[in-house]
């Protein structure tokens, strides 16, 4: 990445910062504004939760924050590079190294086995072949899967899948971790589970965290909420004492 | 259902550029049959019109000379409708001042047309018994072009006589203008010409007489109880061959190539509309796959499982509607053209193109069958989902079944695989059914290129072979009176003449097992070289010769149904006795008279107690050619001299002018191959959306995304490549097999450089076929499809 300049503009302390960001989606000739001036900082190790009803821009957000989509308007620094103006080669990149994503719908390659994902996302970051005895046994027996490494996805339970999809989006150490409803599509149990992951994950190793979801008890957990409403940012919510996960019900 | 079809449409244009190639792939299968059967039902149509038009024999026989009163008796015979005596003699032309080649002169009445044996006028008028004029054949006035009011200078003896050209025509004999089922038509080196039969006798100092009597025979007559009762008439005049209409030179080529047309004819059309079938039933199952909470929505509001059938029925019918009505229109587009082509190089007069109905019904039949056939299964599928379980949206519902495959597992243990492969590897063997759809599209486009550029390799293998390994002569000379070793003394003296040596060619009835062919039978010395013999079982040719048995190709060997060792009947018209020659050895002939003999017994045939000949092979210095062949046309009775490098040029450039055809082959091939793998690779990203786009967002790049596509693309090439070249080489050993005749012997024989050429051009046909996909990949809307429900 050729944005090393970029790097000494921003402070060290930021994973991301948002600067009047705006998007406005054209649906036919209708145009939607789903983020209106958005301004935001997030530290690093900051656990993060963005709360809002559906259409509320929290998923454009994280869009934006991911490289997966552009701003029409203001500027993203993503660990210290200005990543408003990159190009999709520099974006891939990007979402190569810096960021993981943990999807709803877990997202993983249905032809490679628990330990492969893994495998695969470190492949990815470092784009050479893998020296035996990789990081992705560690990976996946720190999610508690040591026992289904050569499992495919389709041999996975829900709750087993999300889990291996987080051990894949820390394992190339990204600068910050997404999730678009990470439980979203899980059981209370399950979804506690994989909860208890990110949180630990958050906690062990200081990884910065945001997580999308519309359900309250749930953005409890993180150290700030984030309140989105109409593609704003109603209400910001910092958490002296998040919630811990155990205590969560849903 | 007004609504279900406002859908139908909508679907068609969201998909346009998927269904678009399947109406391709259903018109060019279409347009195939219309074009070829259409044009082949042209082809037999004008040509049977031709034949009976312009009266051609229903059988002639030659004889050594007999009076004109013959015919009256011969019209005598009960079931014989007309008789026409003629007198043919072969004999040199000039070609320019300094070549020559070979004239066929017939003589007919000058004053009333042929009534068998009829020309058609093309060009000039009629003669009417005017000295030194005749009519000359169409095909060496087109290939020559000679005009009338020309004239074509004749060798008679020695001597030059000029003939004024009255007239062109084309004549239902020598339409391919050859004098054998062997010959390759040399057009320039080959002419008729009809002169008053009065003149014949004059020019060539002959007493009135005629030597060939062709007979047409009345409908349900006993055909083989009529020629028996006409040779019995003609056996004091010493019959020399009876040659029935199925045996006529040019007659028997055009119903070769007639056959072999209608062979290949419906072999590519069923090939491309396999496809079809298959590339249907491929998109409609991703249709019906990815409308699943439709349709679940639309059984839960109440349509009914026949309503929904029909819904994704009427795709099928669409495709197959719009497919027919391009394909047709093509098709006779097509046909028209390949017609005209046919006939040019056939020369059929009587061109006739119509548009045939039942090509309509049956092309549209075909075009439904492969359809409905290929859509039911999807449509079917659609009609059994229960609606709850369809509207399920859920994507982590539909994560797809996978596993390490055996090649995998077993070549791991030797080199590890990095994931760029490992990914399209397993996807191969995830997808079964699709994997093997696109492998035997593959083949069947393989089988249409193989097929198409082997018969380059046979025919370069034919000429390379005969002319250089069997014909070990320069120039080959036909003469119509026997001659003695003296003759060939006299040749080998020419200026020129490296070797030469001679052959005697004598008609005969070879029989065995109540099966008798009729042909030519070539007797040699043991120790004659110039012919190369292919043995395939049995004595050494020398051997056989030496021991005065019969070799013969193992195809008319099969014909008669006789092995090395079994004994033969063979009569010649020259002897009254019939004699039994043993089969001493088999050999492969490309081309050219099936059966050689030792010249004792071609002596014996004859009645000769003298060697005598009628062929004559020389080798020649290149730069003297042309001088030596003026020679040898200046010798008496000699008919006619075949240059073997014109040859060659001659049948080069036969095969140029069908590179039209080739092309057409290849173009369908490569189609083939374009359609199916866009087919497949659209197909299999849809499928993928998710997963494709969550490779991309988890940070793969366009480079390694196209790399991956190419690599799954690749892994099926190399199953679909090899199956293919396999049986595209069975598929062109069956069509050559077809193809070979008595006469005519290809063999499918294709060169290392002819796979380099089929596997590349496969290949990059392959790697432009999935620009497209791989365009729709990078232009994923990541954060839509990482959400998408496949």
């Amino acid at each position: 990445m050729s944005t090393a300049h970029a790097k000494h503009q921003t402070g060290e302390d930021y994973t991301a910062v948002l600067e009047n960001v705006s998007k406005v989606y054209k649906m036919g000739e209708v145009e939607i504004s789903a983020l209106k001036n958005v301004n935001l900082k997030i530290r690093k190790g900051e656990f993060i939760a963005v709360l809002g009803p559906s259409g509320s821009g929290k998923t454009t957000l994280l869009n934006l924050l991911g490289g997966i989509d552009i701003p029409s308007n203001g500027t993203i620094k993503i660990d210290g590079l200005e990543t408003t103006n990159f190009s999709q080669r520099q974006l891939t990149l990007l979402r190569r190294q810096k960021i993981g994503f943990i999807f709803q719908f877990f997202n993983l390659i249905p032809t490679l086995t628990a330990k492969e994902n893994v495998e695969y996302a470190l492949e990815l970051a470092t784009r050479r072949q893998l020296p035996a005895g990789t990081d992705a046994v560690s990976l996946l027996d720190e999610v508690g899967l040591k026992g289904r490494l050569n499992h495919f996805p389709y041999q996975l339970s829900g709750g087993e899948q999300q889990r291996v999809a987080v051990a894949r989006a820390v394992a190339k150490n990204p600068a910050l971790i997404l999730g678009d409803e990470p439980t979203g599509n899980l059981d209370f149990r399950t979804g506690k589970l994989v909860l208890q992951t990110m949180k630990e994950l958050h906690e062990h190793q200081g990884k910065t965290v945001i997580i999308v979801t519309h359900n309250t008890p749930i953005a409890k957990v993180a150290d700030r909420i984030l309140y989105l409403h109409d593609g704003e940012i109603a209400k910001e919510e910092v958490q002296e004492r998040p919630t811990p996960v155990e205590e969560v019900a849903w | 259902m007004k609504k279900l079809l406002l859908k139908n449409w909508r679907d068609v244009l969201d998909r346009k550029a998927q269904f678009l190639a399947i109406i391709l792939l259903v018109a060019l299968g279409v347009s195939s049959y219309v074009a070829l059967i259409s044009a082949q039902k042209d082809l037999t149509v004008s040509y049977n019109f031709a034949k009976t038009k312009l009266k051609l024999a229903d059988f002639s026989v030659s004889v050594v000379g007999a009076p004109k009163s013959v015919a009256k008796e011969l019209e005598k015979i009960k079931g014989v409708r007309a008789v026409q005596p003629r007198l043919i003699i072969d004999t040199g032309f000039q070609v320019s001042e300094k070549s020559q080649a070979t004239a066929r002169v017939i003589g007919i009445s000058s004053k009333r047309r042929p009534k068998v044996n009829d020309v058609l006028l093309v060009k000039g008028k009629y003669f009417n018994g005017v000295a030194s004029a005749g009519l000359i054949d169409s095909y060496y006035a087109e290939e020559a072009n000679r005009k009338v009011g020309q004239s074509l200078t004749l060798l008679v003896n020695g001597e030059k006589k000029k003939i004024k050209i009255k007239g062109v025509v084309s004549s239902p004999e020598y339409l391919f203008a050859i004098r054998s089922k062997e010959e390759i038509p040399t057009p320039k080196e080959f002419v008729v010409v009809f002169m008053d039969q009065l003149q014949v006798e004059k020019l060539f100092g002959m007493p009135p007489s005629y030597n060939d009597f062709s007979l047409l025979i009345d409908k349900g007559a006993n055909r083989a109880q009529v020629i028996k009762r006409a040779e019995d008439k003609l056996k004091k005049y010493r019959v020399i061959t009876t040659v029935k209409q199925e045996d006529q030179p040019s007659n028997f080529r055009m119903k070769e190539e007639i056959r072999q047309n209608e062979e290949t004819s419906s072999f590519i059309p069923t090939l491309i509309l396999v496809i079809s079938s298959i590339s249907i039933f491929i998109a409609l199952s991703r249709l019906v796959a990815s409308q699943r909470g439709m349709i679940g929505l639309s059984k839960a509001l109440g349509y009914s499982n026949s309503k929904i059938v029909i819904h994704y029925l009427v795709f099928s019918l669409f495709i197959a509607i719009v497919g027919a009505a391009i394909g047709f229109g093509l098709g006779q587009y097509f046909a028209r053209s390949i017609t005209e082509l046919y006939s040019s190089y056939l020369r059929v007069p009587f061109l006739k193109h119509k548009i045939y109905p039942d090509q309509i019904a049956i092309s549209g039949l075909l075009s439904l069958i492969a359809c409905v056939f290929g859509g039911f299964f999807p449509a079917w599928a659609s009609a059994r989902m229960l609606p709850a379980e369809a509207m399920r949206s859920d994507p982590s519902l539909t994560v797809k079944k996978a596993k390490t495959p055996i090649i995998e597992r077993i070549l791991s243990k030797l080199l590890s695989f990095p994931f760029i492969i490992k990914i399209p590897l397993r996807n191969v063997f995830r997808v079964k059914k699709r994997s093997i759809y696109t492998i035997i599209g593959i083949a069947f486009a393989l089988i249409l290129t193989v097929v198409t550029l082997s018969s380059f390799d046979a025919f370069d293998y034919l000429i390379k072979t005969q002319f250089n390994k069997v014909d070990k002569w320069d120039l080959q000379a036909g003469f119509e009176k026997e001659f003695s070793d003296d003759q060939i003394k006299k040749a080998a003296d020419l200026d020129g003449v490296k070797k030469a040596q001679a052959s005697l060619i004598i008609p005969a009835k070879i029989s065995a097992n109540k099966v008798t062919h009729q042909g030519t039978i070539t007797a040699m010395k043991p120790s004659a070289n110039f012919h190369g013999f292919r043995i395939v079982k049995g004595d050494s040719a020398k051997t056989a010769l030496e021991e005065n048995g019969l070799i013969m190709t193992p195809r008319i060997a099969k014909k008669l149904k006789v092995k090395v060792g079994d004994k033969v009947k063979v009569k010649s018209p020259f002897n009254d006795k019939t004699y039994s020659i043993k089969l001493l050895a088999l050999s492969d002939e490309l081309l050219g008279g099936p059966f050689f003999t030792s010249l004792k017994t071609g002596k014996k045939l004859m009645s000769s107690p003298a060697n005598i000949y009628n062929v004559m092979y020389l080798r020649v210095e290149k730069d003297r050619i042309s001088e030596v062949k003026k020679d040898i046309f200046n010798m008496p009775a000699a008919a006619n001299v075949i240059d073997k490098a014109k040859l060659i040029s001659y049948i080069e450039k036969a095969l140029e002018s069908s590179l039209v055809v080739f092309a057409v082959m290849l173009a369908f091939g490569f189609a083939i191959a374009f359609v199916i793998t866009y087919n497949t690779f659209t197909t299999n990203i849809l499928e993928r959306t998710r997963e494709i786009a969550t490779m991309r967002t988890i940070g793969e790049d366009r480079f390694h995304m196209a790399l991956a596509i190419t690599y799954e693309n690749l892994i099926l090439a190399a199953v679909g490549i090899p199956l293919g070249i396999y049986l595209g080489y069975l598929s062109a050993n069956a069509m050559y097999e077809s193809f070979s005749n008595e006469a005519f012997s290809l063999s499918a024989v294709i060169y290392p450089m002819t796979y380099v050429y089929v596997i590349t051009s496969i290949i990059i046909v392959l790697l432009l076929s999935e620009i497209p996909p791989i365009r729709r990949v990078f232009r994923l809307d990541l954060a839509e499809a990482t959400k998408a429900i496949e």
